[in-house]
């Protein structure tokens, strides 16, 4: 996915937040593999790579108590927060006196809307035609290793959008379709990806629901859960 | 004559009386144990040895982190550091010269226990 038109739209809301709250000092995102999304202009990308490279090796330690939700400093002169918000992190550095629910209104609600709006703007604007947003559903064990999706979708795979490809078929009247899809790259929006093996959905009430049915094997790797959305797209 | 020195006295008593607060914490609900480290010393107390290597590396780094992350953003001397996994906690401050982490269950208000502590 181009992250440069989600980056903008976010370092913009974080510009207006930290106008709004004074006493952040600085901030920044980045997602869970490390990638930084976007940051204040004070915090020079030095910086945040040195913060970035401790938070990973703590990240990695705390795994003796199970996956790092948060962590928070108290230091002489500030205070730093640093949150998980669904697949990203949010880095909050603020003064010492900063009120906690400002700063838990940031974390817990603010931050998590705008990235859930910005997602559900992605497939209009940020991702090529051909790439689906769905929601995921789990497979159960024994279910093979073959993800499935509405035939619609699959179908509309099939039809050739590239537009030689739509006057050749035209002017010689052939069918303007591809090879029929048989596999398909699968993106979370942590930007864990999986090309994969795809059928059709056979249980009849999950048809039409925009949905992908991703075996719970898959899933664990991906790091997705039931209801997430993913990024879809034929793997040609 | 033993000349006693009254500042090393003073931090002596300090550091008992530390450990006698953290003898009465490690028993209180939801707590799981303590790492306090010192120059020449440390003592740790888990209810699950197994655990103790893991837990005194966490510990560890997470004093480290604190450090680089407070010396990058300019935020001064580390108080307090808190990390939150989905069912553990774990507070390390800063004590007498000694570093002290303690790890509980999510519910137990460390708050409380960095009260009693300071």
């Amino acid at each position: 996915m181009n992250r440069e038109p989600y980056a903008i739209a976010l370092s913009n809301a974080m510009t207006e937040i930290k106008k709004a709250y004074p006493d952040i000092k600085n901030s920044f995102i980045f997602t869970k593999n490390g990638t930084i999304i976007t940051g204040d202009q004070e915090t020079d990308e030095k910086t945040m790579n040195n913060i970035l490279e401790s938070f990973e090796n703590l990240k990695e330690k705390a795994k003796a108590i199970g996956n790092l939700k948060s962590f928070n400093i108290t230091g002489k002169n500030g205070k730093l927060t640093l949150s998980k918000i669904k697949d990203m992190h949010l880095l909050l550095a603020t003064s010492k006196n900063a009120d906690k629910n400002h700063i838990y209104s940031i974390t817990h609600v603010i931050i998590p809307t705008i990235l859930k709006t910005l997602e559900s703007f992605a497939p209009t604007h940020l991702q090529s035609p051909s790439t689906k947003k769905l929601v995921v559903d789990t497979l159960r064990f024994f279910a093979g290793d073959s993800v499935q999706i509405d035939v619609e979708i699959l179908r509309d795979w099939t039809k050739n959008n590239d537009p030689r490809a739509r006057v050749k078929a035209a002017i010689t009247g052939e069918q303007n379709t591809q090879e029929s899809i048989n596999q398909v790259h699968i993106e979370t929006f942590g930007g864990n990806a999986a090309v994969c093996k795809v059928k059709e959905i056979n249980d009849q009430k999950l048809k039409g629901k925009n949905m992908i049915r991703i075996p719970e094997k898959l899933c664990k790797t991906l790091e997705i859960n039931k209801g997430d959305l993913v990024k879809v797209k034929p793997a040609l | 004559m033993l000349v006693k020195n009254p500042e090393t006295d003073e931090t002596e008593n300090d550091i008992e009386e530390l450990q006698e607060k953290l003898q009465e914490i490690k028993d209180e609900e939801g707590i799981i144990g303590y790492i306090l480290r010192g120059p020449k010393s440390a003592s740790i107390d888990l209810k699950d040895p197994t655990k103790i290597i893991d837990y005194a590396v966490l510990s560890s780094t997470t004093f480290d982190a604190g450090q680089n992350m407070t010396e990058a953003l300019q935020m001064g001397e580390v108080d307090t550091i808190i990390v939150e996994s989905e069912e553990t906690k774990l507070l390390s401050m800063n004590i007498n010269n000694h570093r002290l982490s303690i790890f509980m269950e999510k519910n137990v208000n460390h708050d409380k226990l960095y009260k009693n502590l300071k």
